[in-house]
Order: structure tokens, then sequence, then C-alpha cells
């Protein structure tokens, strides 16, 4: 007991001292965090909690449906098929936009005349709205009068049909979104090249080393765990993507483009299954969770 | 300072905290409406014109929840201006949503804690929200005459299992507008009766005539037909080609089950695969519609024709006051048809002043408030007798519009999910319109409508 007691006085006291060392930090990141409980935190444990409801929005009527909405996705051929969409999305963006986004990282990180203006184009795209992006691109990609057919025809090239083929809608949303995000991965990895000490590129040529030995050696180690937050980021970005989708293909032709997140939106707003829509975005959030959760333990293991 | 400071701080977060969550239990669960008594109208209309004296006085301040366009705000607040004459204490203030973003924000609206008073739906959809328990029944306001003097396609949309649920005001149809200049050179009048009207083929062969003619002269790449948006994705417009193909009383025109579940059997007959095969002809084949929407093809001379709704002729007049243009009834193939709806007026049932907002309801509906409505905005009313009084109508095009809706015009397909089916139907003939396998789409959308419809069984 005297132990026990000993223990509780030591551990309050640290508290204490903790508190009073801290207080003005805990002021000011209150706002935030009230913030982030409210309009973050809540939110979350709300769709949780509707997930297992059957919940109309306008009429409020919520019924106890237990694990209904999750057996239900997981016998929904729909909700497969938006996977399957979603993760064709990302397999086709994220490694060529890692790709490319390291490269132009390699491009830029040595300073030259005219480098901060390449790296200002470069970031142009990532800092406009994507809505307006969406919109000048669906532009430009239309059959008819769109500038890409403008100047294939100009090139005695064969005109695309674009988004309305099934075949080229949802690469041409590919295309399109690595050229909007590339440059927010280049941030990271031009960071993380900068970070790397010059002294162990200087000690590697002295041994010898070629500039091939140098990137595969020394650069792409020392960028692991750079990439491996770039790739989780991404991953995320990409299966969270909607407003492309929504605004350019709303998830068709023939429903190659139906991705996840339209198809809870459908459901939320257009079909009134607010819980099942609120089961699918919990099914996806674990799924984001444990493909990080898998990334960041090979990343430590290695 | 810092205990009283961080005790405050502390009591926001936990009220922020345990602040009522987004969703709550309803204040009483939806209720399969009275059946028993179908269109239970009372012989006396006992509106809230009878409300105690004092209380009418009170000062009433309302919201009405409209999308933007067509004319709607300058109509609605001319009625609200007639009503002010009668009742100075009610204010009744327009939220005036942009079109593009009003179907989104309606079923927002409809699960505040605070909706409006009042909102225009568009008439389909109005067993949709009437089945969620939106809307406030709208039988009480209405006597025996006034309910005979409606349209009656109007109020069997407005109607869910015989109860009203939104005030039939105003009806649209569609037609053909057409450039007058470019068939005049083109030798070719198009027919200005609805007896006359050209069938699919025939229009089809005059506008083509049309668009050779134009070539002829320099004006390459008119399109045969544009709508507002190309290829159109909502049912009012596509379903009316489907429809066309099946005889009247056959499961093709009706275009759903008559319990308004199930489309199995109704959009994918031997008629309507015909149906989608000529849709398809018109973008794939015969390249005589965009495949993408074409901006303001029709107002910059890029379009021959445009199928749209009544009211176009007065946005035209507005946006292409130097365009010669013209109407002419809609094409038909084997029935003629015009598919009648508009934006209706509704009462929400969860507002905080439902009699109040019935008693405008009362009055929008009535003669004066028509008429009000007439003197600002063009509107085909849904009151037989006011129609008569309105010159405007009784005369080329809108006239057009009018003898469409009396010789052929029926509601869309009626059911409560109208929202859902649109959305499914209007994806599926996009994707035909866009040279899809037309078997394979028309399977998963049945498929997919189906299953969504058996919430309502």
């Amino acid at each position: 007991m005297k132990s026990a007691g000993w223990n509780r006085g030591s551990v309050r006291s640290t508290l204490l001292r903790a508190l009073k060392q801290y207080r003005s930090a805990l002021v000011l990141v209150l706002p935030a965090l009230i913030g982030l409980s409210v309009f973050h935190l809540w939110p979350i444990i709300e769709s949780v909690r509707v997930s297992f409801f059957d919940y109309n929005l306008i009429s409020r009527v919520s019924e106890w449906e237990g694990l209904g909405n999750y057996t239900f996705a997981a016998q929904d051929p729909l909700f497969w098929r938006t996977i399957k969409n979603t993760a064709l999305f990302f397999l086709l963006k994220v490694p060529v936009q890692m790709v490319l986004a390291l490269l132009l990282a390699l491009l830029v990180r040595v300073p030259f005349k005219g480098v901060g203006f390449i790296r200002t184009i470069i970031l142009i795209p990532t800092v406009t709205s994507m809505v307006v992006v969406s919109v000048i691109w669906g532009l430009m990609y239309h059959p008819n009068s769109g500038l890409i057919n403008g100047i294939l025809e100009t090139l005695s090239l064969p005109t695309q049909k674009f988004l309305i083929d099934t075949g080229q809608a949802m690469p041409s949303l590919v295309v399109m979104t690595i050229w909007k995000d590339v440059g927010f991965n280049m941030i990271f990895f031009l960071a993380g090249l900068l970070s790397i000490p010059g002294s162990y590129y200087e000690a590697a040529m002295l041994d010898g080393a070629n500039r091939w030995q140098l990137f595969r050696h020394i650069t792409i180690p020392l960028l692991r765990g750079t990439t491996v937050f770039v790739l989780i980021t991404s991953m995320i970005s990409a299966f969270k993507v909607f407003t492309p989708v929504f605004l350019m293909t709303k998830g068709g032709p023939s429903s190659v483009t139906r991705v996840i997140v339209l198809y809870i939106y459908e459901n939320a707003f257009i079909f009134n299954k607010m819980g099942y829509a609120a089961a699918i975005s919990v099914i996806l959030a674990l799924i984001l969770l444990i493909a990080s959760v898998i990334q960041i333990y090979f990343r430590s293991r290695s | 300072m810092p205990k009283r400071l961080y005790l405050l701080l502390i009591l926001v977060l936990l009220l922020a905290a345990c602040a009522g969550p987004a969703v709550e239990e309803p204040p009483a669960p939806v209720e399969e409406p009275e059946v028993e008594e179908p269109a239970p109208v009372e012989e006396e209309a006992e509106p809230a014109e009878e409300m105690e004296e004092e209380e009418m006085m009170e000062e009433v301040s309302m919201r009405f929840f409209i999308p933007d366009g067509g004319g709607r705000p300058d109509g609605y607040n001319s009625v609200i201006d007639a009503y002010r004459e009668i009742h100075p204490n009610v204010t009744i203030e327009l939220d005036i949503v942009p079109f593009g973003d009003y179907y989104g924000q309606l079923p927002v609206m409809w699960a505040s804690d605070n909706p409006a008073d009042l909102a225009l739906v568009d008439s389909a959809d109005i067993q949709s929200q009437a089945y969620n328990g939106a809307l406030a029944p709208l039988d009480d306001i209405f006597t025996e005459e006034d309910m005979a003097d409606f349209r009656p396609g109007v109020v069997s949309e407005a109607s869910l299992d015989g109860v009203l649920y939104a005030a039939p005001f105003g009806v649209t149809t569609q037609g053909v507008f057409y450039n007058v200049d470019m068939f005049e050179a083109a030798g070719i009048e198009p027919p200005r009766e609805v007896d006359d009207a050209w069938t699919w083929s025939e229009y089809i062969e005059n506008t083509q005539a049309v668009i050779a003619n134009e070539a002829a002269n320099g004006n390459e790449d008119v399109w045969g037909v544009v709508y507002l948006t190309n290829p159109p994705n909502i049912d009012m417009w596509t379903h009316l080609v489907v429809r066309s193909f099946g005889e009247k009383d056959s499961p093709t025109f009706a275009g759903i089950s008559p319990d308004g579940t199930t489309s199995a059997g109704y959009l994918d007959t031997p008629e309507a695969f015909e149906a989608y095969e000529f849709w398809q002809s018109l973008y794939v084949d015969l390249e005589f519609a965009p495949q993408a929407t074409v901006p303001d093809a029709f107002q910059t001379n890029k379009a021959a024709t445009m199928i749209s709704f009544a009211a176009w002729g007065s946005v035209l007049d507005i946006i292409a006051p130097d365009l010669n243009w013209g109407v002419t009834p809609l094409p038909y193939q084997v029935t003629p048809i015009t598919q009648m709806g508009d934006f209706t007026p509704v009462v929400s049932a969860n507002g905080s002043q439902v009699e109040e907002a019935k008693a405008f309801m009362q009055f929008l509906a009535s003669t004066e408030g028509v008429l009000a409505y007439n003197a600002a905005t063009n509107m085909i009313p849904a009151r037989i007798s006011v129609l008569d009084q309105l010159d405007a109508f009784s005369e080329y095009p809108n006239k057009i519009f009018v003898d469409e809706m009396i010789a052929w015009g029926v509601p869309r397909p009626e059911t409560p999910g109208h929202a859902i089916y649109n959305s499914i139907f209007g994806k599926m003939m996009v994707d035909i319109a866009q040279g899809a396998d037309i078997q394979a789409a028309v399977e998963a959308a049945v498929l997919e409508i189906d299953a969504q419809l058996a919430q309502f069984e």
C-alpha cells in the first residue's frame, strides 16, 4: 500500500510538472485540438457508429443493422468492382508519379540558372484547384473540339476519344492527376535529397564510384524513409480520388472509372443508404490503415 | 489565470465532444400514409386562412429553397409580393441555390435541423421525398373543385398512395427548337401542329438535308441535335425516346412496374432494345449528335436543332437575341409522347411553420397566384381554368407545348426511387450513346436499378 501510494504521488507530481512545463504549449495547441476533435475525430466515430445502422438521411430513421452493411458489401459486386477500379487507378498512377517526382527532384536539386523558375512551373499544378484542373482537362480531352485532338489532327495523327472510351478513360484520368500531383511528391524527394550529406558522395567518389553507383548505393537507400512516406501519402490520395472522376466521367463510360469514393457518394446521396456508405468508408479506411502498417513494418525491418 | 482558463478550455472541449451526434433518433418514424381513403379531399377547404386573426397578424418569416434559373426567382418573388399585399405580416425569403448545386444540397437541406419551410422539388422526385418523410401532406388545403381543375398527370406525380404532397402548380413539356434560317435555306418547313409531328426518321432525314445544305454553303460541322448536356443523362430527355418505341399500354411505354419497384420486363423489352439501337445510331453511326457536350452549339449555329423544355424560348431570347428560332413538336416512333414535369412547390414536414407554409401554398396554387407568377415568367399552369386565361399559350410557339401536353402528356415513370432510377438509367443512356455494348449495358442497369428499388417493396 505504501509503495502504491508512493507511486501515485510520483505519477501525480510528474504529471503536474509536465503540465507546468508545457502549459503554454498546451494552450497554444488547444484550439487545433478542439478543431481536430470536432471536425475529424467526431465524424470518424460517427461514421463507424452509423455503419452499424440502416440510416435514412432525409427521414433520419435509423434501424440497427449490426454487421449487415458489412456482409452486404462482401457480396456486393459493384463494391468489388469499384475497389478493383480504384486499385487500378492506384497502380497506374502512383509508381509512374513517384518515378517522375524523383527524376524531377534530381533535376532541380542542383542549382543552375533558371532552377527557381522550373521549380515554380512544376509546382503550379499542385497549388491549382482540382476542380479548375478537372474542368480544363475535360475540355482538352473533348473528342470533337479538344486541344489534344486538335494537336493530333495538326500532326496528321488519328484523333482519340479519351474520356468516352472504355479503354482510354482511366489512363486519361491518370495522366491528368499525375500532372497535377507530381510536384507535390517532388517536394518531399527534394527535401530528402538535400538532407543526404555531401560527404557520403565525396567518399564514394574517392573510392571510384560512378554516377549510377552513387545513385544506387547512396541516394536510393538514404531516400527509403522519404519513399515510404511518399508511397503511403500517394496511396491514400489515390484511394480517395473523387473530384476529377465526378467532374470528368461521373464513373463512366460503362463504370470503368467508378471508383470507391464515388460509390460511397452515390450510396449516401443518391441511393439514400447512409449506413451502407458509412460501412464502405470504414472498410476503405481499414484497407488504407493495413496497407500503411505493412509498408511501415517493412521499412522498419529493412 | 491559468487554472480558470484551463478549466474553461477543458469545459469547451468537453462540450464540443459531447455535442449531439449528426445522426439522431428521428422525432417520429416515417409511417406509411393512409391509403384507405384515396385523395381525401375536404368538401370545404379549411386552410390556414381560418387561423385566428391575431395569430395571422404575428410576424411570420419563412424560407423558400429553390434552384436558380428558368425565371423561377422572378416568378416566385412576384407571387410573394402578391401574397404580402394580403398578408403583410408574412415575409418569405428565397434561398436561391445555383442549379448545379441544387440536387446535392436538397437532401442535406432536408436532413438539417432547420430545413426550409418551402422548397421546389423536381416533380418526378416528389414521391421519393414523400416516402422519406420530408414533405407535409397538402390534401387539406385544396377543395374538390381545385382538384378537378388540376391537370390529372400533375396530380398523379405529386401524390403517393393517394395523398397529395405538392401543389400542382406548373407543367413543362419538351419540343424541338430549330434554326429557322438553316431550315429555310434548305427549303424545309417543320410542322407546327402536333397532329403533323414528324416521326424520328422524318426528323432525321429532314435535318440531315439541312446539315448537308449548310456544309455546301461553308458551314461545316453542324450537329443535327443537341441537348443542354450531351449526351443527356436524365430521363426527362432520354426516356421519352425509348417509351415512344412502345404502344401506349405496353411495358416499354410504362418504363417501370405499376408498383414502381421493377424495371426488368420494362426497360429490356424488344421494343426498348430497338430504341437503344436507334439512340446509339444517332451518336455513333449517323454522328447526328455529339458524344460530349458542345457548349452553346445551338446558339452559335453549330446545331440545326435542340430538344429542350418549354421555357427555353424565353432563355434563348435573352442569351441569343439575334438567333431566329422556331419550334416543332417532338418526333415519335410508335406512340407520340411528351413527359410532363417541373419543379413543384412543397411544404417541409419538419419545418417550424407548417401551417403558415401551407397557407402560402394554397395562395400559390390559386388562380391569383398562378397569374402573379405568369406576370413575371411564362409557365404552363397546372390549373386547366387558368391556362385558358393566358393568351401566350394559345399562340405559336407556346401553343405547341400546350397541345403536346394535352394530347400526349404523361408523367415520367412513377416510383418512390425515381432519383435512383433516373441516375442509373441516365448513365446507361450515356454509355449507349458513347458506343457501349447495348446488351451488357442494359442488363447491368436493370440489375442495379432493381437491386436498389427493392428497398421500396
